[in-house]
């Protein structure tokens, strides 16, 4: 990759996040904050890609950009009001300038017939005819004649308005690095004061550039026929990086200039415990500021669900309304760019199968417009995204049906809801029997479930009829670091995340209660939970007695259900790396992760769900220790 | 045939690194060995196949060791030598195997590789792909394709 191809490909990253940022300021404007600064922050995205495109030859883009760019200026003016209508175009618009750029990456013709539809559509909202004579109709005018049309100015910006803009946006680090485009072209007529202040901005534009290195060089390759995958960096998160590694050599002086004190003949011995302190203290800070660089909100993902939505409600002609929550939460990069496909398909689902049409739902007593909520949060150490819909549920009648139709089940097979809900993971299943642009190929789930398996998460639904569907996605955070508990079992040590840690105590054969057939019960506070002891569930013991057995560990999974974890002992809690076992290796069943501890051993990472599924499968056919059988009496005597 | 054979030089010959494992003497392309290190002891893995001792700290790599004892069906006890661990990377994945010592370093020519007789194929599974004869000794050339896919199969 040349120079130019590398510059260019960071113009259409920054493209990307234009975009998305565009997106994000249009919706809030929809949603009736249209302050001044939204409306030039959104203005500026559109501004940017412009300027960005100019530089860089791509005539149509900047033509689509121009006019859309134009009209932008009619709302920043107030000649038009931000109502539901102008907002409908502009973000039509968004949408068709997010295909231009992405035409432009791929090298694919750019789609002209949109474009001039939504050239249409922008001109329409404005009344001024003067300004009219701004857009052009006809492509084949180069750029340059389109702006001579405009004014004097080359390449399409102005020197004089773009500094004072440049000014403005001086420290927003999204901006200045398109905006540098349109300087550099423009030096040539700037005056000298004016070409200083451009250089600053060249050499914060080095700086930038510098972080991206930087960030390149942590980046994960995730494909591996991919070019080296770049990640972009707040400035901010690197610079606390190179203060806390400036600490941490200061730290180290101090704690060997003090060794060496005490190592010289006839000086009294100093306390090293301080220097130590600042030491453990900074490395926790910087393992902190590492993990925060590859960590990335999921707003950018969820951002592009959006339009996924909008879209695919124009086309099934339906209303909705997407909500998001928790865009914030932060997941690792390598996550990230595998969750934009499996969340396009469900939420394509939701639109297409979840949400009824606009009569059913009136019908139905609900509002004609259809509900999604996005949401993600942190969980059990894991990252939880959940897709609900307010539709009609899932319609197991139909969808059993299919499934026999389909052969994928026997039609005398009698299954729970859940297992119903289930089949449509199956490879093959669609309910919907016409097929639509959407989805309805009958790809779409199953490939979900597939992709989040592969990365190690686990997928779920809630259905309920006439209220809706919730999808659950339940996620890893690798590379993460977990606030683990270190206990012992069997000689081991293990890390339970602290998150699914309910309450810890110490262990006492006397709660123990045996239900049915001799399966361990844990009273606490009168209310009985499974005993599971983990050295069992995990086969490195048989489990004939319980000495050594002293702690209880109440912990919760991902979908509530609780059970009681006997171990040896608890080391204490502290910050692991999760390692990920799978890569020289394979999922293994009741470990989610491993980590290095202190004295460089290796360390699993228990996973409660997977724990408690082990345990609940198997209970029957656990041993149970001998000191449960002197129980078995007083149970009995208590149930009477 | 094994990949080292595929790979000759110009004077027809290969690098192989041999080891022991119980009595028998095995070889692996030299080129597929990363290094070599002492045996600590290792981390069990649950619901493993007997023949995965757990797994160790590789300068923060999480690498399952292979008990090559258990794996190949020689004799499980010990016999001679400290144990090391193999680290070895077949097709991007990395295994620790945990053998009885490294031996030598044999130059091998492709004539040299004999195939295996038909009575020892059915035990060993295919992991051995050839025999070679040195200086009295056979040296079995292990098929590293063969024994990752078998690691990375084994049903739990």
């Amino acid at each position: 990759m040349d120079d130019f191809d590398s510059i260019k490909n960071i113009f259409f990253e920054e493209c990307d996040e234009l975009l998305s940022e565009l997106e994000q300021n249009l919706e809030i404007i929809k949603d009736g904050g249209a302050t001044e600064e939204i409306i030039n922050a959104a203005f500026r995205s559109v501004h940017s890609v412009k300027g960005g495109a100019g530089s860089f030859g791509m005539p149509d883009l900047v033509r689509f950009a121009h006019v859309f760019e134009t009209a932008f200026d009619l709302l920043r003016s107030r000649k038009i009001d931000a109502d539901s209508h102008v907002i409908k175009i502009f973000l039509r618009a968004t949408d068709v300038l997010s295909d231009s750029v992405r035409a432009e990456r791929e090298g694919l013709a750019q789609p002209l017939e949109k474009q001039d539809q939504s050239i249409k559509e922008l001109n329409s909202l404005d009344c001024d005819d003067s300004l009219k004579k701004n857009t052009t109709q006809n492509r084949n005018d180069d750029a340059e004649e389109t702006d001579e049309e405009r004014g004097n100015a080359p390449l399409f910006s102005p020197v004089s308005m773009e500094l004072s803009e440049i000014d403005n946006v001086i420290g927003d680090e999204f901006d200045v690095g398109f905006e540098i485009f349109e300087a550099i072209e423009d030096n040539s007529s700037c005056e000298e004061s004016e070409k200083s202040k451009n250089f600053s901005e060249v050499s914060l534009d080095n700086k930038i550039g510098n972080v991206k290195a930087e960030g390149a060089a942590t980046a994960l390759k995730v494909n591996s026929q991919n070019n080296s995958v770049t990640i972009r960096v707040d400035l901010e998160r690197i610079d606390k990086l190179v203060d806390l590694v400036g600490e941490l050599v200061i730290g180290q002086a101090t704690l060997r200039e003090k060794y060496e004190k005490n190592h010289r003949e006839g000086t009294e011995p100093v306390s090293i415990e301080n220097a130590l302190g600042d030491i453990d203290q900074l490395t926790r800070n910087i393992q902190d500021a590492v993990m925060a660089v590859r960590a990335q909100p999921l707003r950018t993902v969820f951002q592009r669900m959006q339009r996924v939505v909008r879209e695919a409600a124009h086309a099934t002609g339906k209303s909705i309304q997407l909500t998001m929550e928790g865009e914030d939460t932060e997941i690792d990069r390598s996550l990230i760019e595998r969750l934009t496909d499996p969340l396009t398909h469900m939420l394509r689902n939701a639109v297409d199968h979840g949400i009824e049409s606009a009569e059913d739902r009136l019908k139905n007593g609900k509002s004609a417009e259809g509900a999604i909520r996005l949401s993600a949060s942190q969980k059990s150490g894991r990252i939880i995204i959940t897709v609900a819909d307010d539709g009609g549920g899932i319609n197991r009648e139909r969808v059993r049906s299919i499934a026999v139709e389909k052969g994928i089940i026997n039609s005398q097979a009698n299954l729970s809801e859940n297992e119903i809900d289930n089949l449509i993971f199956f490879p093959g299943f669609s309910t919907s029997s016409t097929v639509s642009d959407l989805s309805g190929r009958g790809v779409g789930m199953d490939v979900v479930k597939r992709a989040i398996l592969d990365v190690g998460g686990r997928v779920a639904i809630f259905s309920k009829k006439s209220v809706g569907s919730t999808f659950l996605l339940s996620l890893p955070l690798t590379l993460a670091v977990i606030e683990g508990m270190a206990i012992t079992s069997c000689g081991q040590t293990f890390i339970l995340p602290v998150s699914c840690i309910v309450e810890t105590m110490l262990f006492n054969c006397e709660d123990v209660f045996l239900m049915g057939d001799g399966i361990p019960a844990l009273s606490i506070r009168g209310v009985f939970m499974p005993l599971l002891d983990i050295g069992v569930v995990l086969g490195f013991s048989v489990g004939e007695n319980v000495q050594g057995r002293e702690v209880i560990l109440v912990v919760e999974d991902d979908d509530g259900n609780r059970v009681a974890l006997l171990a040896d002992g608890i080391d204490g809690q502290m910050q692991v790396v999760s390692k990920n076992v799978e890569k020289n290796f394979r999922a293994t069943r009741g470990i989610s992760a491993a980590t290095i501890l202190g004295n460089g051993n290796v360390a699993l990472v228990l996973d409660t769900s997977s724990i408690i599924h082990i345990g609940s499968e198997n209970m029957c056919k656990l041993p149970y220790p001998n000191e449960f059988a002197n129980v078995v009496q007083r149970s009995s005597e208590w149930t009477t | 045939m094994t990949d080292f054979l595929r790979q000759e030089t110009d004077d027809g010959s290969e690098k192989v690194i041999s080891f022991q494992v119980g009595k028998q003497e095995y070889c692996v392309d030299i080129l597929k060995v990363k290094e070599i290190r002492g045996w600590l002891g290792a981390t069990p893995i649950p619901f493993a196949p007997d023949f995965v001792s757990g797994v160790i700290n590789l300068r923060g790599i999480v690498l399952p060791v292979i008990n090559m004892r258990h794996l190949l069906g020689n004799s499980v006890d010990k016999d001679g030598g400290r144990d090391v661990v193999m680290v070895v990377e077949i097709s991007e994945k990395i295994f620790g195997f945990l053998v009885n010592s490294v031996s030598d370093i044999i130059d091998v020519k492709k004539s040299m590789v004999q195939g295996v007789p038909n009575v020892a194929a059915d035990k060993d599974k295919g992991f051995v792909s050839g025999l070679i004869a040195i200086n009295d000794r056979m040296v079995g050339v292990l098929n590293l394709d063969v024994v990752a896919a078998t690691i990375l199969d084994s049903v739990t």
